[in-house]
């Protein structure tokens, strides 16, 4: 069986934080206005999103993921770099 | 007077990680003692060099998620794990309220009539030292990172001591506040009713019984999560070195798994747990029959008074402590004969079984069985009186005694249970004394 995709991966973690059905996770859906997350959902996202690629996510890089591709594209842009699944 | 029972227990400590388990391991005199961490010895010396460990705890088996491990002081998860395990003794069915919180109502409890009381030494002390261990650290790797500098030994050296969590915890306040366990539970639970968190030390378990008996008397609730909690693990060995600087833990010895012996001439300081919990559900005779949950145990009193004496050590008179325990009788409506069985506080320093082990000879010279549970787990601090009073409870529902591991030559000529077994009780006093010169005592009966 072939490895989860990145994209496979961030949407899992979000499923999980948010409670909500995978089917809603559209790439522009917006964590806070679409999503009904509030700040405790996101800094728990963080947290998992960080546990679950073994890299630490900072704050700059936290505040592109605003929406679903946001957090997709920044967790993609930061596994390419080796620094960050070094942690 | 409304008529308090115990209709749960959930205990989880060194010596079990559920209330069974724990139960039959201090009736076997099952004790875990082993070395303390070896990454601390890269920051200090120790004069003790052993603890009680917790069991390993599968938390994701309460109602706890992964999400919540993250989010959450381990003093908390600890706090719903063993209450998971009392409500389901108690017979108490729990609903999902709320999938993305992961919270629950309880059937047939009001909420507006429930309360939490939970006691605790030093809350979320753990957490604060990993977050305040990524402040001071991190910079310091980042710049060693930047501009090593020196020789590579040295360098390598500095390294291994810069051990950190990788963040700095989002909910660090939320972890570290001493009230994060009974918030945690009022929230678990959807819990509306009184909600406190008890800080005095060693007696914080069994003061929190204490008012939870006092708010359910006075009708003020029907019914409560009444307990005791502490995690005392750091990365550095800094809570530890706290109290072996004071001079307050056991010597290893030669052989440690019997260093810990409360109540002995050859004890030599008290064995520090890793951490525990201990929650009882509490509710009105009248509540507990309406929904048909079993009693366990009555608490029939609770007393408590300060020594005004010194911050480390117990006024050697014993003066307040017997005040503590005679206010307890009366409120009880007891004689000292009354009692079959008193759960000491026995921690085994030497100023403590002394002074204690003379309290019980003055006050109850008929000589009622007398034993030491931390000779069993060692010092959970703040869990520990909540602890002792669930071996009390159980005690006292099952007829049944637990042994003091390790007495071998009494400090006074009490009636020390030796050896695990069956006795006839109906009525149990279980005492606490903490630093700061607290004291507290409950007393319980048989239903």
């Amino acid at each position: 069986m072939s490895e989860p995709t990145i994209e496979a991966r961030v949407k899992a973690v979000i499923t999980e934080v948010l409670k909500i059905d995978q089917s809603r996770l559209v790439n522009t859906a917006k964590f806070k206005e679409d999503l009904g997350a509030d700040s405790l959902d996101l800094a728990s996202m963080l947290m998992a999103l960080e546990e679950e690629f073994k890299g630490s996510i900072s704050d700059e890089d936290a505040k592109t993921m605003t929406t679903v591709g946001g957090a997709m594209e920044t967790i993609t842009r930061l596994s390419a770099s080796p620094s960050f699944t070094s942690r | 007077m409304v008529r308090v029972v115990i209709t749960g227990i959930g205990v989880i400590c060194p010596a079990g990680g559920s209330t069974e388990e724990f139960w039959n391991n201090c009736l076997s005199g099952s004790a875990a003692v082993t070395a303390i961490p070896e990454e601390w010895a890269l920051y200090s010396t120790f004069s003790s060099t052993i603890w009680a460990p917790l069991p390993p705890i599968d938390f994701l088996k309460s109602r706890l998620s992964r999400i919540e491990l993250m989010q959450n002081d381990t003093t908390a998860l600890l706090a719903v794990a063993a209450s998971d395990q009392a409500l389901a003794m108690s017979g108490t069915v729990a609903k999902m309220v709320n999938e993305k919180k992961n919270t629950y109502a309880l059937e047939a409890i009001d909420p507006l009539r429930a309360g939490v009381f939970m006691g605790t030494g030093i809350g979320g002390i753990a957490s604060f030292a990993a977050n305040e261990g990524h402040q001071l650290y991190a910079p310091v790797s980042a710049a060693l990172r930047s501009n090593p500098g020196g020789d590579t030994a040295s360098f390598d050296a500095i390294h291994r001591l810069l051990r950190y969590p990788p963040r700095f915890h989002p909910f660090a306040v939320a972890m570290s506040m001493p009230n994060t366990s009974s918030a945690t539970l009022g929230i678990k639970y959807s819990l509306n009713g009184p909600n406190l968190t008890v800080c005095n030390a060693c007696c914080a378990g069994a003061t929190a019984i204490g008012y939870a008996l006092k708010a359910i008397r006075n009708s003020e609730i029907d019914w409560a999560l009444a307990g005791g909690v502490e995690y005392l693990r750091d990365g550095y060995g800094g809570i530890f070195k706290g109290f072996d600087i004071a001079k307050t833990l056991v010597n290893p010895g030669a052989d440690p798994a019997s260093a810990n012996r409360p109540f002995d001439t050859a004890r030599s300081g008290f064995l520090f747990a890793e951490g525990g919990a201990a929650v009882l559900v509490l509710e009105s005779l009248d509540h507990a029959q309406k929904r048909n949950a079993q009693p366990l145990a009555e608490i029939l009193s609770y007393a408590e008074s300060f020594d005004a004496h010194s911050i480390m050590s117990p006024d050697p008179s014993g003066t307040q402590s017997e005040r503590t325990v005679r206010k307890a009788l009366d409120e009880a409506g007891m004689t000292p004969e009354n009692i079959d069985y008193i759960n000491a506080h026995g921690t085994a320093t030497p100023a403590n079984d002394e002074i204690e082990a003379r309290l019980i000879e003055r006050v109850f010279p008929h000589g009622p069985l007398v034993n030491a549970t931390k000779s069993l787990t060692g010092h959970a601090i703040g869990a520990s009186g909540a602890i002792e009073t669930a071996v009390t409870a159980l005690s006292l529902c099952t007829q049944t005694v637990h042994g003091c591991k390790n007495l071998i030559n009494p400090v006074r000529p009490l009636r020390f249970v030796q050896k695990s077994g069956a006795y006839p009780i109906q009525t149990a006093l279980t005492q606490s004394f903490a630093f700061g010169g607290h004291s507290a005592a409950l007393i319980l009966s048989r239903c």
